[in-house]
C-alpha cells in the first residue's frame, strides 16, 4: 500500500494557513507511536499515519482545523497538579469543546467539516471510553440526544446560560472548564467505571492527544519523537549578531540583508573540473520567514577540456528544436513595426503617412512593409541541468532514453537557438549534496564563441548523482548572470525532472519554498526563471 | 453646440465607500491640475474611485486600457485614410486634452516605457501635447486632468514606471478597505445581505495571506462581489465562490482544494 507521506498534500499546509494564519511545519507520526493521534506542538503538528485515500484526507482537514482552532481560541498550558487521568481527559474533552465553538463561529461551515466522525452510539454499553464519545457528540450537537444522565448533566454544565438562538452566548472559560472536569470526574467515579489507560484513544478520531493543555507530560508517558521526524536542521545560531557584525552564517536574516548577500567565499584559476569559484548564497526558511544568511555553498566548476579534434554531438532532433524555439520565443514582441524596404505584409501607419507625404507633395519613404522577426534580441540566457541521480530514470515511453538524455538534446537545441538568434547564452549543470555542496559544473560561458563548440560533448559527459537543490541553483544561476552586461534582458531556463530535494531537508515543503522564493528574487533582478519539467514532457 | 463630450459623461453617481481622505486628496489635485498616481492591488476600487470623481467634478472621463501594443500614435492619434483622402483622428489622451475630460491611464505600465514619455509635456508647467505629425501643439483644457493607475504587484520585467514618469505624478496608495467597509460594498454591488458579505470578506482577507504561497494575489473585492452576485442568482455559496474565486484564482491543483476546503469552512 501506497505509504501516505505529507508531501502528496502539498494543500494542507495551504488550508491550515489560510483559517488563521497558523504555518507549522507538517509530519506525519511514525507508525510505532500510540495512540495515533494527532500532537500539536509550538511549530510542528504530526498527523497520524492513515492511508491516502479520500476519507483519510477529510480526516487530515477535520484533523487540522481543529488543531488550528487550538492554537486561535486554545487557553495557555496548564499544571495538572491534583487532577486524576479522567478527569485530565474530561478538561481535554471540555476544552476540544469550547475551542470548537469559538471556531464554528468564525467558520461556519467547519461543522459540517467535524460533525460525521461523531458518532457515538447511545445503544452501545456505556463504558467509560463510550461516555466520553457520547458526551463529546452532545456537546458538539446540541440537538444530539442522549438519554444518560451523566451526559446531560454534563452537557448541563457546558452550556450554562445558552439560550437557543441566541449569539451572545459564550462557552466556559478555562477556569470554568477544571470545575466541571472535576465534578463530573467525581460522578464517574460514583459510577465505578474504569479507564483502560493504555488503549484509550480521544474520540473522534480528528482531535488532538491535548499534550499541548499541559506544562508537564503525564507520569511516565510522553514518548519523544523521534530525530528523523524533525524538519530542516535547527541552527543554533538564531540569535541577532552584534551591531556591525555580519550575521553568523545560518543566522536568520531579514530580506533586506539576505537578498543578493552572494559572497564570493574563493576564486582561483582551476584546471578541469576543479572548482574555480564559490559562492556563499542564503536560502530562505519558510517556518521562520526568514534567510538563512550564506547557508549554502555553490561551487562553480572550471569546464571540462575535450579534444582537439571534437566529437560533433547529434543535432537535436526535430522535436526538440521546435520545443526550443517555443521556449526562446521573446518575452516581448517588437516594439515597434518594423518599416521595411520588402516583407510579407504592408505597414498600414506607414502606408497612411506615405500617401500623406503624397498629397503635401513631399518625398515617400519607401519602407512600407512590416518584417517579422524572432530574434531575442541579444538576450542573456543561462540555460541550466539538473543532473541529480534522479535524472537517470527512464522516461515514461521515452524507448529507453532517461531523463537526462532528454535533458541533453534539449539544452543543445536551447542553445543552438540562442546562439542563431544573436543572443547569448552558458549553459551549466547543477546537483547537490547538501547545503555544503551545491555543484555547477560549466559546459559553456557567455563568454564563448558563437558556436556549439565542445558544447555536445560536454553535455555527452555528464552523468547524474547527488540531489536537487533547485534554490541555491536558480540563485547561482542569477550571480552568473548579473555579471553579464545587460542587453535585452536575461533568463534562467531550468531543465529538471521537478523534484527539489537534498540528503539534509526533511520537509518536502522546504525547498519548494526556497525555490519559489529564489524566482520572485531573480524576477526582482530583471531575470526571468522559466521551469521545464523533463518528465512531464510529451516524448 | 453639441458636446464632443457626452459620450464619455458619467450620468449617475457611481458608488464609492470611502476609505479614508481620498476624495479630499484628489480633490486638492484637481483643483491644481496635477497628474495623479493611484497604487494598489487589482479590484481594489482604483478605478471605480476615478469613475466617482469624474462624476463628483462633473467631467467627462476618458479611459485608455494600457497593454504592452499600446503605441504613442495610440494615445496622440494618427491619419486615417477614408474616401476623401487623408484625415487627422485625435487619439483619446489627445482628445481629452483639447476637450478638457479626465485622461485614465489604467494599469499604466502595462504599456512600453518609451509609449507613456509622450505624456510628459502634459504633466508639468507646460500642459501642452506636441503632435508632430500634424504639427500641431495642443494646450490643454482647464479641465483637463490626467490620472494613472498601477498594481505595483505587477511589476517586473520592464513594467516598471520610469522614474522621470513618475516624479511628476502626486501618488496615491489604494488596498483592500477596513473588513467592515468592504463588507458594505460587497453587499451593495451583489445584493447579498451582510451576514454573506462578511463571510466573503473573511474569505477574501484569508487568500490574501497566501503569495508567498504561490498565490500571485489573494481574492480582489471585485471577486468577492461577483460571488455574492452568483449566490444573488441561486448558487449556493460554496458554488458561488468556487467559480468567481477559487477558479478564478489558481490553475494549481493543490491551491485549487485548499482554497476549495476553506471556502467550505467559511460557509
Amino acid at each position: 500500500m501506497q505509504a501516505r507521506t505529507i508531501a502528496t498534500h502539498r494543500r494542507l499546509p495551504v488550508y491550515v494557513r489560510m483559517l488563521w494564519g497558523n504555518m507549522p511545519a507538517l509530519h506525519v507520526l511514525p507508525a510505532g507511536v500510540r495512540p495515533q493521534r494527532a500532537r500539536i506542538d509550538a511549530d510542528d503538528w504530526y498527523l497520524p499515519v492513515g492511508i491516502p485515500t479520500d476519507e483519510q484526507g477529510l480526516l487530515d482537514l477535520a484533523t487540522l482545523a481543529h488543531a488550528a482552532a487550538h492554537r486561535r481560541f486554545g487557553m495557555a498550558p496548564m499544571p495538572r497538579g491534583g487532577l486524576r487521568v479522567v478527569q485530565q481527559i474530561l478538561v481535554g474533552l471540555l476544552e476540544d469543546a469550547r475551542v470548537e465553538w469559538l471556531a464554528m463561529e468564525d467558520l461556519p461551515g467547519l461543522r459540517a467539516l467535524w460533525a460525521p466522525f461523531h458518532v457515538a452510539d447511545v445503544a452501545l454499553t456505556p463504558t467509560l471510553e463510550v461516555l466520553f464519545a457520547r458526551l463529546a457528540r452532545a456537546l458538539f450537537d446540541p440537538a444530539a440526544r442522549d438519554p444518560h444522565p451523566w451526559v446531560l448533566k454534563g452537557r448541563r454544565l457546558f452550556f450554562t446560560g445558552h439560550v437557543e438562538g441566541r449569539r451572545d452566548w459564550r462557552p466556559p472559560s478555562p477556569t470554568s472548564l477544571r470545575r466541571v472536569a472535576s465534578i463530573l470526574g467525581n460522578d464517574l467515579g460514583q459510577l465505578r467505571l474504569r479507564l483502560n489507560a493504555g488503549v484509550f484513544e480521544i474520540q473522534p478520531a480528528y482531535r488532538d492527544d491535548n499534550a499541548h493543555l499541559w506544562t508537564t507530560p503525564p507520569e511516565g508517558e510522553g514518548v519523544p519523537l523521534p530525530r528523523s521526524a524533525r524538519p530542516v536542521e535547527q541552527n543554533p545560531a538564531d540569535a541577532p549578531p552584534p551591531s556591525g557584525a555580519a550575521p553568523p552564517p545560518g543566522a536568520p536574516s531579514t530580506e533586506a540583508d539576505a537578498r543578493l548577500a552572494m559572497e564570493n567565499v574563493a576564486a582561483s584559476d582551476g584546471l578541469d573540473g576543479q572548482v574555480v569559484r564559490e559562492l556563499a548564497t542564503p536560502e530562505w526558511d519558510y517556518r521562520i520567514r526568514r534567510y538563512r544568511h550564506a547557508w549554502c555553498t555553490v561551487q562553480v566548476e572550471a569546464p571540462v577540456a575535450v579534444g582537439s579534434e571534437s566529437v560533433p554531438g547529434e543535432s537535436a532532433p526535430l522535436s526538440d528544436r521546435l520545443l526550443a524555439r517555443r521556449v526562446l520565443a521573446p518575452t516581448h514582441r517588437s516594439p515597434e513595426r518594423r518599416r521595411s524596404v520588402r516583407g510579407p505584409v504592408f505597414d498600414l501607419p506607414a502606408v497612411v503617412d506615405a500617401r500623406a507625404a503624397l498629397r503635401r507633395r513631399e518625398p515617400v519613404d519607401p519602407r512600407l512593409y512590416r518584417e517579422r522577426t524572432t530574434r531575442t534580441r541579444g538576450e542573456s540566457i543561462a540555460i541550466v541541468l539538473d543532473v541529480s541521480a534522479s535524472t537517470a530514470e527512464a522516461l515514461p515511453r521515452g524507448g529507453g532514453h532517461t531523463v537526462l538524455d532528454r535533458m541533453r538534446r534539449l539544452a543543445l537545441a536551447l542553445a543552438e537557438g540562442v546562439l542563431r538568434s544573436g543572443g547569448r547564452c552558458a549553459v551549466l549543470a547543477f546537483a547537490s549534496n547538501t547545503r555544503a555542496q551545491v555543484r555547477f559544473q560549466r559546459l559553456r560561458d557567455f563568454a564563448d564563441p558563437p558556436v556549439a563548440g565542445p558544447l555536445p560533448e560536454r553535455l555527452a559527459r555528464l552523468s547524474p548523482g547527488w540531489s536537487t537543490r533547485m534554490g541555491a541553483a536558480v540563485r547561482g544561476a542569477s550571480a552568473l548572470l548579473a555579471e553579464v552586461p545587460v542587453a535585452d534582458g536575461r533568463r534562467v531556463i531550468l531543465l529538471t525532472d521537478g523534484q527539489p530535494h537534498d540528503v539534509d531537508c526533511h520537509d518536502p515543503r522546504y525547498l519548494w519554498e526556497d525555490f519559489r522564493r529564489a524566482r520572485l528574487e531573480a524576477e526582482r533582478l530583471g531575470i526571468a526563471v522559466l521551469c521545464i519539467d523533463l518528465a512531464a514532457l510529451r516524448p | 453646440m453639441s458636446d464632443p463630450l457626452a459620450s464619455w459623461r458619467i450620468g449617475a453617481e457611481p458608488y464609492y465607500a470611502r476609505a479614508g481622505r481620498e476624495v479630499a486628496a484628489f480633490e486638492a489635485a484637481a483643483a491644481l491640475r496635477m497628474p495623479l498616481l493611484l497604487k494598489g492591488p487589482t479590484g481594489c476600487g482604483k478605478t471605480r474611485f476615478v469613475e466617482h470623481m469624474a462624476w463628483r467634478l462633473g467631467r467627462a472621463l476618458v479611459t485608455i486600457a494600457c497593454n504592452e501594443d499600446t503605441t504613442a500614435a495610440d494615445l496622440v492619434g494618427r491619419w486615417l485614410l477614408d474616401a476623401d483622402g487623408t484625415r487627422w483622428h485625435d487619439g483619446p489622451l489627445t482628445f481629452a486634452a483639447r476637450h478638457g475630460a479626465i485622461c485614465y491611464l489604467d494599469e499604466v505600465v502595462e504599456a512600453r516605457p518609451d509609449t507613456i514619455v509622450i505624456i510628459h509635456p502634459l504633466t508639468d508647467t507646460r500642459r501642452a501635447l506636441p503632435i508632430e505629425a500634424r504639427h500641431e501643439l495642443v494646450r490643454a483644457h482647464p479641465d483637463f486632468l490626467l490620472v494613472a493607475s498601477f498594481n505595483p504587484g505587477y511589476q517586473g520585467l520592464g513594467k516598471a514606471l520610469k522614474t522621470s514618469t513618475r516624479q511628476r505624478f502626486c501618488a496615491m496608495d489604494f488596498t483592500y478597505p477596513a473588513a467592515d467597509v468592504e463588507a458594505a460594498i460587497v453587499a451593495h454591488e451583489s445584493g447579498v445581505d451582510a451576514e454573506l458579505a462578511r463571510r466573503l470578506v473573511v474569505l477574501g482577507r484569508k487568500t490574501r495571506i497566501l503569495q508567498d504561497a504561490g498565490l500571485e494575489e489573494g481574492a480582489s473585492t471585485r471577486m468577492l462581489v461577483h460571488a455574492g452576485g452568483l449566490m444573488t442568482q441561486g448558487l449556493p455559496p460554496g458554488e458561488a465562490c468556487r467559480l468567481a474565486v477559487v477558479a478564478a484564482l489558481t490553475d494549481d491543483g493543490d491551491l485549487a482544494a485548499a482554497l476549495a476546503a476553506a471556502v467550505d469552512a467559511a460557509f
